[in-house]
């Protein structure tokens, strides 16, 4: 049971999972950097790869409605080993954060402020997300469905402005490059945007929702996040062409190019703005994951206290993390990947094996259940319309 | 709500607009009247030292058109600066120039990137890697090659911009109906040369050495007025040789006066002068291998196929036409035959319309139509053989052939991969044109053939 009692509407809790995948389009050099042209084709594969993980985190939900993962890894691997499995997740979520922090410093330090203090950037944007975490995560999820519409909505429409430099040839010819190249951007895709969506393991309790849709809010979610992502990475080959590989930040590039006539140009701006707004919205989910993570492990009444402690924590980590943006750029491409699959697929498949070796959980979520949560009253799980108060 | 927690958000709420209001940009707040916007970025060679660039930073000088526009008479006041230092690197000479400038030196709103021809000789890779990369410079700013140095063609004054580096990007935008899409910017040079075909073009442009105030007319009166008073003065000569001879002293007068007066209006870093598109400078990889001349570059733009409408300029026997082309539409096959030699299946269709016609027989509309129609295909013909001919002499396949050959059949070019240029250089093309003339303008018939016909 979650310790923070709000609620979110299925539409919320989709719209999350379809900025949480978008933030990720708009740093897409991870792989395109790898696979440039036919990046779009290893979209594809590493979405299709996602899809089993997709099903195992469906499967968790619909087990466990009412269990975060901190307390599903207690009660499949008991109190002593589930802790275990616990803190690696805490590092994944304190870590995720921290490298998302990251980029959007580097990016806001590269791209918009060069002169301003990394700390100081560092800590106003954190001041943000914590104070929205502070609030719970009905208040959080809140904007997301404005967010997640805008991004689609400029997505959309930087793709006509780039229509004037957009040459299909850039896209040709498909599939002439090292089998190990697909794989190896193919295993970055599924692991960096599609495997991060474990994380809404910490969510499962909090959305108003009947257990049984929960694969499917998973499934319309990822979609929609990999189609933007699709359409971005498509138009961005088609724009920038043989030179994509080397933009450590393409999408950027590629409005910067964009527009409709010499007035109407330079249109960066929009992609600052959509890539402000989606990292908050990516920030926020993995701040509140890892504060209440932390607080459940510890066994808080609630994670308010310790939500500006774990802030701090995960500026001074980010600090820390990397001596350089090439290491950072470097590490997205190589190592980075490994750590995440353990964490990401290797883990969540010996939860789901061990549930069904021991029947653990529900193996259908009835109706009954379904009006039990919808209405939250069960285990003192009452919804309430204002949350900051009832943490 | 108690009173304390409303206070406390009242007070934060505060506190986060004042932050943003206050806040904003304290260590990058950029003042305009502390920055020198950058204009345009000229890079010459330096002679007998190649590891040295010769970088030229035009800004516009505000003073001059604010008192211009004053009505100040600014007269004085040239309406650019220029700032000059030879470094090994752009941006070291830019670090350079901010040693002894008052205010910052602002790249972001460049326009134009001017190449003098002698740097390219060596390649521009040094040149590309700073725009490509550097933060603050921008990857659509357009490149130009200088007909000269770079240095020359950014310390004149053009009208109306009264900036060259202003002047060059508005040029480009209107000389696409004349000629074709030319811009090339930094971006699509860098993309061009890493495809297979590694061949790019960029627009040279030239610096006009006629004044502005004295135009071709009165020029070529003058000339004829020259002529005609040489020949009478040689006439006269002969008379007076004949009768004791004095002219000669005169008629030497009257040259040296003549000289020394195009020596003046010529002179002077910020006189008026002309800039004037001469052709295209070729490219392979980012070496300048060759130029195109301005026939070729309408037969390199037919060849891309991105020539949706132009004019053509054609002359049939005795007269002439001028004839507008819309709705262009084309079709290029790239393929390879079992020797591996490259052929290319070129087809053109396009609408015609003719806007001026005087000097061919109209009185049969079929003939006419006809005589227009061949003397249209023979025109395109001619730019794109022109053009193919020149890019195989260079071996610089600029029109993207390899690149068609890649996209659609990579593992045939794979096999041409290692002797693509004598390949390319060898291609076979076979052209197809088909123009139909749709429109002959608000008249049928000539109204002026009578004379003409009476004439000739």
């Amino acid at each position: 049971m979650s310790i923070d009692k709000s609620k979110i509407s299925p539409s919320q809790f989709v719209f999350t999972i379809v900025c949480f995948i978008e933030s990720s389009a708009v740093l897409s050099s991870f792989f395109v950097g790898i696979s440039g042209r036919d990046s779009w084709f290893v979209m594809i594969i590493g979405y299709l790869v996602y899809l089993p993980l997709l099903f195992i985190i469906a499967q968790l939900m619909k087990r466990f409605p009412e269990k975060t993962i901190i307390e599903i890894n207690d009660e499949v691997f008991g109190k002593v080993f589930g802790k275990v499995v616990s803190v690696f997740y805490i590092w994944f979520f304190v870590t995720l954060t921290s490298l998302n922090l990251l980029d959007t410093q580097v990016f806001a330090s590269s791209s918009i402020v060069q002169k301003t203090p990394p700390i100081v950037l560092l800590a106003t944007f954190a001041l943000i997300c914590v104070w929205a975490v502070r609030n719970g995560i009905s208040v959080l999820t809140r904007y997301m469905v404005i967010i997640g519409v805008l991004s689609l909505m400029i997505s959309v429409l930087a793709f006509f402005f780039a229509i004037k430099r957009f040459d299909f040839a850039n896209l040709l010819p498909p599939f002439q490059q090292k089998p190990m190249i697909y794989v190896e951007s193919a295993h970055v895709v599924s692991t960096i945007p599609f495997g991060e969506t474990i994380v809404f393991l910490m969510l499962t309790p909090n959305v108003k929702s009947s257990p049984k849709k929960f694969g499917k809010y998973l499934l319309i979610g990822t979609l929609i996040g990999a189609a933007s992502m699709f359409v971005i990475t498509v138009r961005d080959i088609g724009v920038l062409g043989e030179t994509i590989k080397f933009f450590t930040v393409p999408s950027l590039e590629t409005q910067r190019v964009s527009g409709l006539s010499r007035t109407f140009s330079r249109l960066e701006l929009l992609y600052s703005i959509i890539f402000i707004a989606l990292m908050y919205s990516k920030i926020v989910v993995l701040l509140y994951a890892s504060v209440s993570a932390i607080s459940q492990v510890l066994k808080l009444k609630s994670y308010k206290h310790i939500s500006i402690l774990i802030t701090v924590l995960c500026i001074i980590y980010t600090l820390n993390l990397y001596d350089s943006g090439i290491s950072h750029a470097i590490s997205g491409m190589t190592v980075v990947p490994f750590f995440w699959s353990f964490l990401e697929y290797i883990l969540p498949i010996l939860t789901l094996v061990v549930v069904m070796f021991r029947k653990l959980g529900k193996k259908e979520g009835g109706a009954n259940d379904d009006d039990i949560r919808n209405s939250g009253k069960r285990n003192n799980l009452a919804v309430r319309p204002s949350v900051g108060n009832q943490i | 709500m108690s009173a304390v927690k409303l206070v406390l958000k009242v007070f934060f709420l505060v506190s986060f607009v004042l932050m943003t209001l206050l806040l904003g940009g304290c260590w990058d707040n950029i003042e305009l009247n502390s920055i020198s916007i950058v204009s345009g970025i000229g890079v010459d060679a330096v002679p007998d030292n190649p590891r040295k660039l010769h970088v030229t930073l035009q800004s516009a000088n505000v003073k001059a058109f604010s008192t211009s526009a004053g009505g100040g008479g600014g007269g004085d006041e040239l309406p650019f600066i220029l700032n000059e230092q030879q470094s090994i690197s752009i941006t070291d000479a830019i670090t350079a120039i901010d040693r002894r400038t008052s205010r910052a030196l602002f790249t972001h709103h460049n326009q134009v990137v001017i190449f003098g021809k002698d740097y390219c000789k060596n390649g521009v890779q040094s040149a590309i890697d700073t725009f490509m990369r550097e933060d603050e410079m921008r990857v659509e700013t357009s490149l130009v090659v200088a007909d000269g140095t770079a240095r020359d063609m950014l310390s004149i004054k053009v009208e109306p911009e009264k900036l060259a580096s202003q002047w060059i990007p508005r040029m480009q935008e209107t000389i696409s109906f004349n000629i074709g899409k030319i811009d090339v910017s930094v971006l699509d040079f860098s993309s061009s040369i890493l495809k297979p075909s590694a061949a790019a073009v960029l627009p040279i442009i030239k610096v006009v050495s006629t004044p502005f105030e004295e135009n071709q007319l009165e020029k070529a009166v003058k000339e004829t007025e020259n002529k005609q008073q040489t020949t009478e003065s040689q006439s006269e000569e002969g008379q007076k040789q004949e009768e004791g001879g004095e002219g000669q002293q005169e008629t030497k007068k009257d040259e040296a006066g003549g000289g020394k007066k195009e020596e003046k209006k010529g002179g002077g870093e910020a006189e008026t002068k002309d800039l004037c598109l001469t052709g295209l400078a070729v490219f392979k990889e980012p070496y300048l291998v060759g130029e195109l001349d301005i026939e070729q570059i309408r037969g390199y733009r037919w060849l891309k196929g991105d020539v949706n409408a132009t004019g053509l300029e054609l002359n049939v026997g005795e007269g002439a036409a001028n004839i507008n082309i819309s709705n262009a539409r084309f079709k290029k096959k790239v393929r390879l035959d079992e020797n591996n030699k490259l052929i290319v299946d070129f087809t053109v269709e396009a609408d015609a319309a003719i806007q001026e016609s005087f000097g061919i027989d109209d009185s049969e509309p079929k003939q006419y139509v006809e005589v227009i129609t061949k003397a249209v295909n023979e025109k395109i013909k001619s730019e794109i053989e022109s053009c193919v001919t020149k890019a195989k002499e260079l071996k610089a396949d600029i029109f993207g052939i390899l690149n068609a050959l890649y996209e659609k059949q990579p593992t045939k070019y794979k096999a041409i991969k290692e002797n693509k240029d004598e390949v390319f250089a060898s291609f076979e093309m076979n052209t197809d044109i088909k123009i139909t003339v749709q429109d002959t303008g608000k008249l049928r018939k000539s109204v002026v053939e009578k004379w003409w016909n009476d004439e000739h």
